[in-house]
């Protein structure tokens, strides 16, 4: 079979350096880009939310994203500097979450967007003993950074 | 704003069609083409609108014919055993889904209607 190389340009797929609150209803964290494209904090808030969503499952589901709605994106070419990253749950049911997520430097026009997410057990092919520990794992991580 | 009418508020966002459109009768899924990642968005907002805790599941009859499959086997009343795992429809609701579950899902929006006041009422 061949292989193929994809280069995203990017030091890993973890698009957060620092959860700074999180709570029931609520995420913040930040993210410091370089020269990162625009949308490209849309993977970040994404990712803030699944974080979310593993949070308060208790790390018991995994979370797909399903849907963006009202996405707004500043008109800039590039992202660089700190980024605060925000998030609020809007509703959920035991197979979905709905979020209030946003992207902001220095209180300017932010990025942001309503971001569904689907949490589904574990089975086969999303293994609980691989995906739970390496999840809780990174918000630890996230926790301790500075 | 009434139940009905919250619940055809937000079908009519979700989908993009005309509120007026949709009765009490209408079916989610024959009628309006409702997907499975509707349900999930219809759930969350229901939730957030309306605060009541939602049942996936439930809600959307998702398990209905396994249901079926288990009162069958279990030798039980169909009825009576759906009207357990559906606590929020009345059993001659039940009676007519049973009667229409060859022409495809059953879902009305009037189950939704149900299941919206009887989790108002426990609330």
């Amino acid at each position: 079979m061949e292989q193929i190389t994809i280069n995203t340009h990017l030091d890993g797929f973890v698009l957060i350096d620092k959860i700074s609150a999180i709570d029931e209803n609520n995420i913040k964290g930040t993210k410091h880009f370089s020269g990162f494209p625009a949308p490209l904090a849309i993977e970040s808030l994404a990712q803030l939310g699944a974080l979310h969503v593993r949070f308060i499952t208790g790390f018991e589901k995994h979370c797909f994203l399903l849907k963006i709605n009202n996405c707004k994106i500043p008109e800039i070419q590039e992202l660089n500097g700190p980024y605060q990253l925000e998030g609020s749950l809007l509703g959920k049911s035991k197979q979905a979450f709905s979020y209030s997520l946003r992207a902001t430097k220095d209180c300017k026009t932010p990025l942001e967007g309503r971001f569904t997410f689907a949490a589904i057990d574990y089975d086969e092919r999303f293994k609980k003993e691989l995906l739970q520990r390496h999840h809780k794992k990174i918000l630890t991580c996230f926790n301790l950074c500075d | 704003m009434d139940i009905l009418t919250t619940i055809k508020d937000h079908l009519a966002e979700i989908l993009d069609i005309e509120a007026e459109e949709i009765t009490l009768e209408t079916y989610l899924v024959r009628d309006l083409g409702v997907e499975s990642i509707d349900f999930l968005e219809l759930a969350v907002a229901f939730n957030s609108s309306l605060g009541i805790e939602i049942e996936d599941d439930e809600i959307f009859l998702a398990n209905l014919r396994l249901y079926l499959k288990e009162a069958k086997e279990g030798k039980s009343d169909i009825v009576s055993y759906l009207a357990q795992k559906y606590p929020s429809l009345a059993k001659e609701r039940l009676k007519q889904i049973l009667q229409d579950l060859d022409d495809g899902p059953v879902l009305k929006v009037k189950d939704l209607v149900s299941y919206v006041s009887f989790r108002c009422q426990e609330g």
